[in-house]
């Protein structure tokens, strides 16, 4: 009997349009709270705090540790063990194109066969290449110009190469080493966040509950700081630590950077008071360094101003850790930021600063949902390996295509149609583009973030496609829409069949009256994506029968809307989300729950002002975050 | 401060300072702890074993459990999926028509929110962070809170199953190589606790550096409080608890070990085999059984070496994606065919004989019951007192659902095992027709100590004639 209630209720689940939004009587959306920093707020506000920690800068790898160093993201970053880099010094650029040829690469002469390009960097008088090699031994020769064949002087190890000269040789063995340090990350072994059910971000104010785990992470960080930042104590003080004057004044500027607000005189004497009353200097800056790494003060950022507002100070962290998840900067914190045009401005610097990648790469990696890219299983048996470069590729494809949009005045359309991509060569190899980097037409067959491999595979199964997950992607993440779950006896996915497509087998949701309710809105739509098995790859059959990627995208603009739209393309579902009401309107509601981390319904008229700027920008991505800065969600917060 | 029950509870505060205090002076506490901690009649400790997705349970066209044991109370046969427990029979309960009622939001994710904490939409604390707060409120690890792929980026909490405050969750440590180094510290470790403190095994050493940010923290906390005038005080409330945990475990005070088990277990160079997988396989389906393996050992270690007295294992998340057809020399195994947790658990109408998913999902369920039995077996290899750790123990078996196909909340497959130090009458099948599960939390709450008659949203003074 209780099943029977529970599928009548159901039944009535997706039939009717969905409620309108609750209270809307002029409240803020977000009330007066604390929030706690989730783990990369505080990764980044650790490393803002003692830059020191980030590693050396650089703009090439020739300015790192070239051996066993490379610079990714401007900082020398230390090379994986199957990395390999190849030197060759000359006084002066040897030709119109160096490679390495070798066993690895079935001795290619030219970089158009596939041998391995040398970069030439006159600074250092050298040519150079990394490229992954395997275990085992490899052999290689060092060509120019297709013509001239040398052995690597730099390299002693060598074979006889059967034509009277010799071959360099290298020996590979890295099974089992330890992967590379990398960079100093001191929330390594923090607990990863969590988020609400339903809420894609993990910035929900409310969300991040302290245990014993979080408190010992934190711990843990402030001594992993402490003894790297205090190797040299008078470098980080900048005067003789054994000096109480000296103490002072290092508390004096580190304390209000800290906790992102001016602090008293009481509160710089009792972090002077801890450091003096230690056993010794040494001991009592460790305290100071790892109690400021601890402290609450530090680790939740308070959102209760006054009279309803923000004060300066939050509203300056709102804006900061928002677009950058780091602390305010200088300049953030001296601007008056009051007045909604202040804001914008504030918030076109920010965007236009590197620190804005934390932002633009984690909104769009979690509002597509694309986090499990890097750890879902893929059956090797279909699929062969899939390595982590590839995965680490196709979330970085999307990250940098979504950046570059926001950064270049991309609209909503360029998100959902874009005929270009930004991809790395697994990527490229998988879409069957030439092999590469960076920004690239795309195969015909592709268009926009809904054909990328990141979202296509997120919405998959280890051994197969999902119509219901993707179809559910879209209805939930791109519009915005809510689903009941699924009744008692709903059944699970059709058994993997080598007769049949994906399709067929599940044409029982759509067939069966008791599943066609909801399905009729995923399923359809859901269909569209065939085309794409699941880890992104096009597919012109399925086990040998024809795909049918015919896509029906029912009631875009809400249920009950009785609209109708089908689709025989990605690029048509695109264009079709892009011309909607819907799908503008939900963007704005996911920018707006990832910046104040609350739960706002999609109809709620209160995100009515910001929506507005946004299509008056003609649906511009950059305009919706400006408009965002503007608006006075970002500053009201109810009592 | 009073407890659920309206009765007075010890301030954590109070039993702090007076550690605190004792450290200082070097005196041995245990008189100051509550009397229920190692009171004769009282579980000395609560394992709680998680697993995804439920059982075949009555199926829609009314073929009967694969799980449910059947028989009258004392003279009863175990089901195909309860069949590893055979050798631990005399040694558990079985329940008949435990309930969990309705849930507000779905099978797996409502079910899970329901689980431990009894209440709709995980509105409440879960019963094993109940009792971290109150039995285990002096314990170095109030609550041990481990996970075998269950704690992925992206997870959302309705994943988790530990409730620590009505509505949130937090999230269990996935890597048993970074709970052993955060447990007994040690050569391997970075942070943690400052070593093994030689012959008190998991005894952490005193830190004079950690205990003064401890000091600064606590005074930070006070001053926010007062600055931010009522903003925010429930979550200082947790943070100050959990600030003091960590305090007390750098005071070098006592320990709670099993004297017999801790020799056995070498507490001094605690060893988890954790050599079969590195940082890149913690989430290969092919590694999940040695991962579990491993935290099911942590989670004994540290009890046995007087770390914690309540842990919760919780095996992947509901709805789970764990391709179990991967897990190498079981009869799951199947390297050409990819059989998940929640695609087996959803077999059809009938017990079908010849389908794919019901086939497995038996092994699956098989398989589960087979690693909570290995937690019974390792607790009963630990002499403690006159008998083993098993004795002395209560196990719970849980999953969110009965059915995985149904959905139904009904009749749950939940197992009490261990005697609970003699609380516990076990060997038995009670049928109760049909009576919450919030019963059964009381119940526990009740073997280990703390007196309660309600707990959850739907309790009526525990399940009749379960405890001695």
């Amino acid at each position: 009997m209780g099943a029977w209630l529970l599928m009548a209720a159901w039944l009535a689940g997706c039939d009717r349009a969905a409620t309108p939004a609750g209270s809307a009587d002029g409240a803020p959306v977000a009330a007066r709270r604390v929030r706690l920093l989730n783990r990369e707020e505080y990764r980044q506000t650790v490393l803002a705090l003692f830059p020191s920690l980030a590693g050396t800068a650089c703009e090439s790898a020739t300015d790192c540790a070239l051996a066993v160093q490379d610079c990714v993201d401007q900082t020398c970053t230390p090379d994986a063990c199957e990395v390999h880099t190849f030197v060759y010094p000359a006084a002066s650029a040897l030709g119109s194109e160096v490679v390495v040829a070798g066993s690895f690469n079935g001795w290619a002469g030219t970089a158009a066969a596939g041998g391995l390009r040398m970069t030439w960097s006159p600074e250092t008088g050298q040519y150079w290449a990394k490229t992954t090699l395997g275990d085992g031994t490899w052999e290689y020769k060092i060509v120019i110009d297709g013509a001239t064949w040398l052995q690597d002087t730099t390299n002693p190890a060598s074979r006889p190469d059967g034509f009277g000269g010799q071959n360099s040789v290298v020996v590979q063995a890295c099974d089992g080493a330890a992967p590379p340090s990398g960079a100093f990350d001191p929330t390594a072994g923090f607990l990863p966040d969590t988020r609400p059910e339903g809420f894609p971000f993990d910035t929900h104010a409310d969300a991040g509950v302290v245990n014993a785990v979080r408190v010992e992470g934190w711990l843990a960080a402030g001594e992993a700081v402490a003894d790297r930042v205090l190797q040299n104590p008078g470098a980080l003080l900048g005067c003789d630590p054994n000096q109480e004057a000296c103490v002072r004044g290092w508390l004096t500027e580190l304390l209000p950077r800290a906790f992102r607000r001016p602090v008293t005189t009481v509160e710089v004497e009792r972090y002077v008071v801890a450091v003096l009353g230690a056993a010794d200097r040494t001991e009592g800056l460790q305290v100071a360094v790892q109690g400021v790494l601890s402290s609450p003060e530090l680790l939740y950022r308070p959102e209760v101003g006054e009279g309803g507002r923000l004060n300066k100070w939050e509203t300056a962290s709102a804006l900061s850790y928002w677009l950058w998840s780091a602390p305010p900067d200088e300049a953030l914190t001296a601007a008056g930021l009051a007045e909604g045009a202040a804001r914008r401005a504030a918030a076109a610097r920010l965007l236009d600063d590197p620190r804005a990648d934390a932002f633009l790469g984690r909104f769009v990696s979690q509002w597509l949902g694309l986090e499990p890219v890097g750890i879902a299983d893929r059956s090797e048996a279909l699929y062969g390996p899939i390595d982590g470069a590839l995965r680490a590729q196709m979330v970085a494809e999307t990250e940098d295509v979504f950046a570059a949009l926001v950064r270049d005045g991309g609209t909503l359309r360029d998100l959902y149609t874009a005929d270009w991509t930004i991809a790395g060569p697994a990527v490229r190899a998988l879409y069957g583009l030439p092999s590469g980097d960076g920004r690239v037409t795309l195969p015909p067959e592709r268009a926009g973030v809904l054909s990328h491999a990141s979202l296509l595979f997120a919405t998959s199964h280890s051994d197969q496609s999902s119509p219901i997950r993707r179809g559910l992607m879209v209805r939930t993440r791109l519009l915005c829409e809510t689903f009941p779950a699924p009744p008692p006896t709903a059944g699970g996915v059709p058994d993997v069949d080598p007769t049949a497509t994906t399709r067929e087998r599940f044409a029982q949701h759509t067939d069966n009256p008791a599943c066609a309710s909801c399905h009729d809105y995923i399923d359809g739509l859901g269909f569209g994506f065939e085309h794409f098995d699941a880890v992104g790859a096009w597919r012109e059959t399925e086990n040998g029968a024809p795909i049918d990627a015919t896509g029906l995208l029912r009631d875009v603009e809400g249920r009950g809307t009785e609209t109708e739209a089908t689709f025989e393309s990605i690029a048509q579902l695109g264009a079709a989300l892009a011309a909607s009401e819907a799908a503008p309107r939900c963007l704005t509601a996911q920018v707006v729950r990832y910046a104040l981390g609350v739960e706002v319904a999609v109809d709620d008229p209160r995100l009515d002002g910001v929506v507005e700027a946004f299509a008056v920008s003609g649906y511009e991505l950059r305009a919706l975050l400006l408009a965002l800065a503007e608006s006075d969600l970002m500053v009201e917060r109810a009592p | 401060m009073s407890g659920i029950d309206g009765r007075p509870r010890l301030s954590r505060r109070s039993a702090l300072q007076a550690l605190g205090a004792a450290a200082v002076t070097g005196g041995a506490l245990r008189w100051l702890r509550p009397d229920s901690a190692h009171a004769a009649g009282s579980a000395r400790r609560l394992f709680v074993f998680y697993h995804p997705d439920g059982i075949p349970g009555p199926s829609q066209s009314g073929d009967a459990s694969k799980w449910h044991p059947t028989g009258s109370e004392t003279n009863f046969q175990l089901a195909p999926c309860t069949s590893p427990l055979e050798g631990f029979k005399d040694r558990s309960v079985f329940f008949r028509g435990l309930s969990m009622g309705g849930t507000d939001s779905g099978s797996h994710p409502g079910g899970a929110k329901k689980l431990l904490t009894a209440v709709d939409g995980g509105n409440g604390e879960s019963i094993d962070q109940h009792l971290a707060r109150t039995v285990g409120a002096s314990s170095y690890w109030r609550h041990l809170y481990l996970g075998a792929q269950a704690a992925y980026a992206g997870a959302s909490g309705d994943k988790h199953i530990v409730y620590p405050a009505a509505g949130y969750t937090i999230p269990p440590e996935d890597d048993p190589r970074r709970a052993l180094r955060s447990l007994f510290g040690g050569a391997a470790g970075t942070g943690g606790t400052g070593g093994t403190g030689g012959s008190g095994g998991g005894a952490p050493a005193v830190d004079p550096v950690r205990r003064s940010v401890l000091d600064s923290v606590i005074a930070d906390l006070g001053a926010m409080r007062a600055r931010l005038g009522g903003v925010g005080q429930a979550r200082f409330d947790l943070h100050l608890e959990a600030v003091r945990e960590l305090e007390r475990r750098v005071g070098g005070g006592v320990t709670d070990e099993v004297p017999g088990a801790a020799a056995a277990a070498d507490c001094a160079n605690p060893a988890v085999d954790t050599s079969s997988f590195g940082d890149a396989e913690l989430y290969d389906p092919g590694r999940f059984p040695a991962i579990l393996k491993a935290q099911l050992d942590l989670a004994v270690l540290a009890s046995a070496c007087g770390l914690t007295r309540v842990s919760t294992i919780q095996a992947s998340v509901h709805t789970s994606e764990l391709v179990m057809s991967r897990f190498p020399g079981t009869p799951m195994f199947d390297p050409g065919f990819d059989m998940r947790s929640h695609q087996a658990s959803h077999y059809g109408a009938r017990h079908d004989p010849f389908s794919r998913e019901y086939s497995a999902f038996v092994q699956q369920s098989q398989w589960w019951t087979g690693q909570f039995a290995y937690l019974l077996e390792l607790l009963d290899s630990l002499p403690d007192g006159e008998g083993t750790m098993l004795d002395t123990s209560l196990c719970l078996m849980v999953t969110e659902v009965c059915d995985g196909n149904t959905h139904l909340h009904d009749d749950m497959p939940l197992v009490l095992a261990g005697g609970g130090n003699g609380s516990v009458r076990t060997g038995r099948l009670l049928d109760l027709g049909y009576r919450r599960h919030a019963d059964l939390w009381v119940s526990v709450a009740n073997a280990m100590g703390q007196p309660t008659s309600w707990f959850g949203d739907a309790s009526s003074g525990g399940v009749p004639g379960l405890l001695a």
